[in-house]
């Protein structure tokens, strides 16, 4: 999978979470924790974003469901 | 681009200059005859009770307001923070319009006193017309870009319900205009209020704009319902839910004053009790509206600036 598209497709699962905030969240995340480019980013990053997402997610929410069923959508991404 | 850098201290050091002059004005002007027949320093108190509550609400929209158009501009590069940005700046110029009109209010005896009462009411009207006029435009306009961000329309079902109410609402406020006997000449200024202008002009140059304002308030803020239930973001809608119910408050209830405004004759027949409560219930609830925007946006702010 191209990378421009990896990045476009985890966009798209936190979509679902965070609407038209979730590109912004996202490239946030990537460039302050993984210190990378949002579309630079590989598979082998996922796991460790998709902590970060659950992390941050649980910030803003106290839906637990909610939280662990993004980071599992997240983690599919990896495989 | 409107407003284009605010910072926080500018609402604040505004506020701070609008609430001095406000009380300190309405406090040396002079005093007229009164139906209550209250002594001067009685009157001065009472006048209190009403300067300070309203000072305290144009804090809360000063709060409000400020929190929105941070928000907005902190997200005011995509493309719901540029229509966001642009809401921000409609709230910005009516939350500015009832400050404004606040202050203006406060000159009016002196207006009664030295015989430019006239000219100082058709002013007044038109400073209320124009500016909340200005400021639903802005808040429609941005609303619309809110949707076209998202590919999305306006049912024609909430349409349909916005005519239906704008019909009923603008019949009313015609009826009650119409039925106004001193509505272009008054007897006596200290008991009644005229428009001292004609009244095709009154139709004309205010029942109108004030009718298009609200139709265009109303389509704001079913545009903004219309977004949040069209868009995607489970947490994203929770938060742009309590800014919706804030703006719907504060624009409903800005709507309802200036119906007031043309209702004041019958509100004039209660006992000074009613109209106070009445008064601050109705301060209560703008206040609220504003503290719900200010909640709402914090929120919105939390998943920006989350790491």
């Amino acid at each position: 999978m191209p990378r421009a598209e990896l990045i476009e497709r985890i966009v798209a699962v936190t979509e679902e979470y965070l609407g038209p905030a979730s590109e912004r969240f996202i490239y946030r995340l990537i460039r302050f924790h993984l210190s990378k480019e949002p579309t630079s980013i590989s598979k082998k990053d996922i796991p460790k974003l998709a902590e970060w997402v659950k992390v941050s997610l649980g910030l803003l929410t106290n839906d637990k469901k909610l939280v662990d069923d993004c980071e599992k959508n997240l983690l599919k991404l990896a495989v | 681009m409107l407003f284009p850098k605010l910072k926080r201290i500018y609402f604040y050091l505004a506020y701070l200059i609008f609430a001095i002059l406000y009380i300190t004005v309405s406090l040396v002007a002079p005093l007229g005859p009164n139906r209550f027949n209250l002594s001067t320093s009685r009157t001065h108190a009472l006048q209190l009770t009403i300067l300070l509550p309203v000072v305290v609400i144009w804090l809360a929209a000063i709060y409000g307001v400020e929190k929105f158009h941070s928000y907005a501009r902190l997200i005011r590069k995509s493309k719901d923070g540029q229509a966001l940005y642009i809401m921000s700046a409609g709230l910005m110029i009516l939350v500015g319009s009832i400050l404004f009109n606040g202050l203006i209010g406060i000159v009016r005896p002196w207006a009664l006193k030295d015989g430019w009462l006239s000219a100082y009411t058709v002013f007044n009207n038109y400073v209320a017309v124009l500016l909340p006029l200005i400021a639903y435009y802005v808040m429609h306009t941005g609303s619309r870009a809110l949707l076209k961000s998202i590919k999305a329309r306006s049912s024609r079902l909430s349409w349909a319900g916005i005519i239906i109410l704008l019909a009923v609402t603008g019949a009313g406020y015609i009826a009650a205009l119409m039925s106004y006997d001193y509505r272009t000449q008054t007897p006596d200024p200290s008991k009644y209020n005229s428009f001292y202008i004609s009244t095709p002009l009154i139709l004309a140059t205010i029942a109108l704009p004030y009718i298009i304002g609200w139709a265009l308030a109303l389509r704001a803020v079913v545009n903004l319902n219309q977004y949040r239930k069209q868009v995607k973001g489970v947490i994203y809608k929770r938060s742009l839910f309590r800014l919706e119910v804030g703006i719907v408050t504060v624009t409903v209830f800005y709507m309802f004053l200036q119906l007031l405004v043309a209702f004041s004759t019958y509100l004039a027949k209660a006992n000074l009790g009613s109209i106070l409560l009445f008064l601050y219930v109705l301060i209560i609830l703008y206040a609220l509206g504003f503290m719900i925007i200010a909640s709402g946006t914090s929120k919105l702010t939390a998943i920006e600036k989350i790491r």
